[in-house]
């Protein structure tokens, strides 16, 4: 064993004691070795004759323990070589009194980038930390839900019952099972801070074993007892995912409509996502879905078709009582059944007016006189339409009008982007508050692009007068024009702008953002 | 030799090697070895011992680029030392009347 061996065992035997202690047995042991060496003894001679580095902590305990033990005499009788003639080539000693280097900028500099790589190592462990306790509370809560639901189930079908209370046990085994991650991260999270703190660190390695291995053991257990349970009922449910809904029969009906004489068609509809599709056939016609639980009717009365939520008044409360009566699987299965396609053959050219409470709205290929669309919930996709006036209200989903034909174009969104693809129409306005807006080839006399919060994007656009306005993102785009041809007022309080301001020209554009960069490049068709 | 007797013995020796002068660990284990086996890890709880009691006291100076730990005797260890040498009287009187009554 050589100096450096001796010292580091000792300190390791030393570890319960307080750091000046140590500090002062490491100094003393360093000091004996170098002066033995300084005269001219050997190194591993020396360290051999030392007492073992636990016999020294022993001693220190005693001493603390307030035994007045003084340890026998070494077994080796000692022994004192005469020292050499040649002196040894010393070591650089030093141990563990290092001289005091007073405040230099170097030390301030290193301490200053402790700090920092401390700071962020303690933010990254808490959101891991926040975010696993986050997951684990989210599965658990999700598998006590699905148990608890399931008691109102057992008066339909005891198998459904069953198997919804073993996915729950499922669930919590899970949730358990991540709480594994946040009590090890936690616990490592501390030791960090006692390591950095280097205050005394007790033994609890084995303790903190156990209980982290006890969470993992009950969570892999609930995990196998919820699978095993779960898997033996759906068995019974024969092994067909749509009986876990229990949806019963699927109803797919069908409302004729007669289209004559009629110059708007509205369509109003809860909880749907409507489709409106050219006809195969010569008269229109609404195909929804209901089941015998939910059922849904169709009415079409004045040019005004009807198709209620299926839920009666109360949503919530009543989809509530179907999650109760029917299982947690059926009010996420009959998701899929929420939409209703709109067939209109082609010599309809009348109005459409479409109102859905919580869906989205697409309609494709046809030809109208005005389509008006109203969505709170759902996004909007117009593609393949001609007509005079389109307009697109939405309060929480994206817009995106394509090969569109207009007279006049409206859309706007709370919340969502606006995608516009083809267009040719006379007056052109989208509007989103808090979104992007990305326009490819559209031509029109004017053309108005507004965003609150995000950027806006042309492409290949043509009209005497733009107007594009961003809140918080930058204006990009090519225009296909002449830039002598157009007055231009462009500004932004924030980024860079590649136009110059000018007064003269026929044309207008108009771009202003107050955050973003403004670059606009003209080009010829 | 008793542990005890040893261990108060050693104190006593360690005081009257500082007497002479001041010293340093490697240095004190090498005199002292002379006359008692004592060891590195023996000395060291000694010296921390008197040192607790005021026996001693301590300074370092720096010594081909590191600090060396001198130690050096207080009057508190002085008076100790005269103390034992009075005591150590006694002793001999009592040793010579026993080595006396023993080879009677």
């Amino acid at each position: 064993m050589n100096k450096k061996q001796y010292l580091k065992r000792l300190e390791r035997a030393l570890k319960n004691a307080p750091r000046r202690d140590r500090e002062q047995y490491l100094d003393y042991y360093s000091e004996l070795i170098d002066d033995a060496i300084e005269n001219g003894r050997r190194e591993r001679d020396i360290v051999a004759e030392l007492e073992s580095p636990e016999t020294v902590a022993e001693q220190w305990l005693m001493e603390r323990a307030g035994d007045d033990y003084v340890p026998p005499a070494p077994a080796r009788p000692y022994r004192r070589s005469e020292p050499r003639v040649n002196r040894r080539e010393r070591r650089s000693g030093g141990g563990g009194t290092v001289a005091k280097v007073a405040f230099s900028p170097l030390f301030l500099l290193l301490g200053f980038i402790a700090c920092i790589v401390g700071l962020v190592t303690i933010i990254v462990w808490t959101t891991l930390i926040v975010a696993f306790f986050a997951l684990t509370l989210g599965l658990g809560v999700g598998g006590v839900y699905m148990i608890v639901m399931s008691f109102g189930l057992f008066g339909e079908n005891v198998s459904l019952a069953l198997f919804q209370i073993g996915a729950g046990i499922a669930l919590c085994g899970i949730g358990t099972f991540m709480e594994v991650f946040v009590i090890l991260l936690a616990k490592s999270y501390a030791a960090m801070w006692r390591f950095i703190w280097r205050r005394n660190r007790s033994d609890s390695r084995r303790e903190r074993g156990k209980s982290t291995l006890g969470t993992a053991i009950v969570g892999l257990v609930l995990v196998l007892v919820g699978g095993g349970m779960g898997t033996v009922f759906f068995g019974m449910l024969g092994f067909d995912y749509r009986n876990l809904a229990i949806v019963g029969e699927v109803n797919e009906k069908t409302l004729d409509i007669s289209l004559e004489e009629l110059d708007l068609l509205t369509l109003n509809a809860d909880n749907l996502s409507i489709t409106v599709i050219p006809s195969e056939e010569d008269g229109a016609k609404i195909v929804y879905n209901d089941f015998e639980k939910n059922p849904r009717t169709a009415t079409f009365e004045n040019g005004v078709i009807t198709i209620d939520s299926g839920y009666g008044e109360n949503s919530f409360k009543n989809a509530m009582s179907n999650a109760w009566n029917h299982g947690v699987f059926y009010s996420v299965v009959t998701l899929s059944y929420q939409n209703a396609t709109l067939y209109l053959p082609e010599d309809y050219l009348g109005g459409l007016k479409i109102s859905v409470n919580n869906g989205s709205v697409i309609i494709r290929d046809h030809s109208f006189d005005n389509v008006e669309i109203v969505t709170d919930n759902g996004m909007v996709k117009v593609s393949g339409v001609t007509c005079d006036l389109l307009s697109a209200n939405v309060k929480n989903g994206a817009v995106s009008i394509s090969d569109v034909t207009v007279e006049t174009l409206s859309a706007n969104t709370d919340n969502g982007a606006v995608t516009a693809e083809r267009i040719i129409g006379k007056n052109i306005s989208f509007f989103t508050k808090n979104g992007a807006t990305s326009l490819l080839s559209v031509e029109g006399n004017r053309i108005e692009v507004k965003t609150s919060n995000g950027f806006v994007k042309v492409n290949r656009i043509i009209s005497s007068d733009i107007y594009l306005e961003a809140s918080n993102g930058a204006i990009t785009g090519i225009i296909i024009g002449q830039i002598s041809d157009y007055a231009i007022d462009a500004h932004t309080s924030n980024g860079t702008n590649n136009l110059n301001n000018k007064s003269d020209g026929d044309y207008s554009l108009y771009a202003h953002t107050s955050n973003g960069a403004i670059s606009i490049e003209f080009v010829s068709a | 030799m008793d542990v005890q007797m040893k261990k108060g013995l050693l104190d006593v020796c360690v005081l009257a090697v500082l007497k002479r002068g001041d010293s340093y660990g490697y240095q004190l284990v090498t005199d002292l070895s002379v006359v008692v086996e004592i060891s590195e890890s023996t000395l060291y709880p000694i010296l921390k011992r008197l040192e607790a009691a005021g026996q001693l006291g301590t300074y370092s100076i720096a010594h081909n680029g590191r600090l060396r730990r001198y130690y050096r005797i207080t009057p508190i260890g002085l008076r100790r030392l005269k103390e034992f040498e009075s005591e150590w009287r006694e002793m001999e009187k009592i040793g010579a009347f026993i080595r006396g009554e023993v080879s009677r």
